[in-house]
């Protein structure tokens, strides 16, 4: 198998590898993909060299990833919690058009929507605390009167 | 005598426009690309990279800043502002064998990314640091 010298450590030890990542993807700072992909690979240090096309079957499997992982963590939220798509989108604070989207895979949700599903499917307690009215008379009496009040001096 | 960069910017140039190139260190190209604009204009892969080449292919002798030995390998160094941003960039060009087994020039793309110290290009460009570099996740 011929080697190519990697452009971080300097070693002749960079080949093609099965990689699932994790990569940076638009404003996710980390994406590990379902399936493998064969890329070049550093044996040495672990960095990854792209050829011409890698991107592009890369964003592809990142983005049928990301949209897989948020179809699974909405049917599972909605199951557990037995609520509709409309109460948990405005959980979530999107639409229920655009969560439909997501649910069936024809639109990708940026990381914020994809953590917060991620965070409701795996916490129970966490879909009870994102409820927009969820103790908000409790946690208004928390804030400091002087913050708002300086919050409002910003906004005049 | 001014230092001249080894590989013509038209060989390098050429190279892209026959897609005759490879990135051999993401974590200092793609990703930086990636990272630096997270927050405004997110990314995916295939906008960086084209991002990049786009960047290269900028390039004139104003923005060459000097020849270095890295693994007894000459790469040149450049420094270009582009889309309001400073980069660094570190470019070879390497002979390798295609699929068919013939040597042929292959453009190597080892780095660009924000700078990580201000430097001055030969033709007087002043390229500044980026204040806050690195990302917590490493491929």
């Amino acid at each position: 198998m011929k080697l190519k010298q990697c452009g971080k450590c300097g070693n002749k030890t960079m080949m093609l590898s099965k990689v699932r990542g994790p990569f940076p993807w638009k404003d996710f700072s980390a994406v590990t993909l379902t399936q493998p992909l064969e890329l070049l690979k550093c044996s040495s240090c672990g960095e990854l060299g792209y050829r011409p096309k890698d991107a592009e079957m890369i964003d592809r499997s990142i983005e049928a990833t990301i949209r897989a992982l948020s179809g699974m963590f909405i049917e599972n939220v909605i199951a557990r919690e037995k609520c509709s798509q409309l109460i948990l989108a405005a959980h979530i604070g999107i639409t229920a058009e655009y969560l439909s989207g997501i649910k069936t895979g024809t639109r990708t949700p940026g990381f914020q929507t994809f953590n917060f599903l991620k965070t409701l499917a795996e916490d129970a307690s966490a879909f009870r605390v994102s409820d927009p009215l969820f103790q908000m008379d409790e946690i208004l009496s928390e804030l400091p009167k002087e913050s708002y009040e300086e919050a409002l001096k910003k906004l005049a | 005598m001014a230092e001249m960069a080894k590989y013509p910017l038209d060989d390098i140039f050429g190279l892209i426009r026959e897609s005759k190139y490879w990135f051999s260190a993401q974590s200092r190209s793609l990703y930086e690309v990636i990272r630096v604009y997270a927050s405004t204009n997110p990314k995916t892969l295939v906008e960086a990279e084209k991002f990049i080449l786009e960047g290269i292919l900028t390039l004139s002798a104003k923005n060459f800043y000097r020849r270095n030995i890295q693994w007894e390998m000459v790469v040149d160094q450049y420094g270009v502002i582009f889309d309001s941003h400073p980069w660094f960039v570190k470019l070879a060009i390497q002979n390798e064998e295609n699929e068919a087994g013939v040597s042929e020039p292959l453009l190597q793309e080892i780095s660009f990314h924000p700078p990580e110290k201000e430097f001055t290009t030969t033709g007087g460009i002043k390229i500044p640091a980026e204040s806050v570099r690195g990302s917590s996740y490493e491929a």
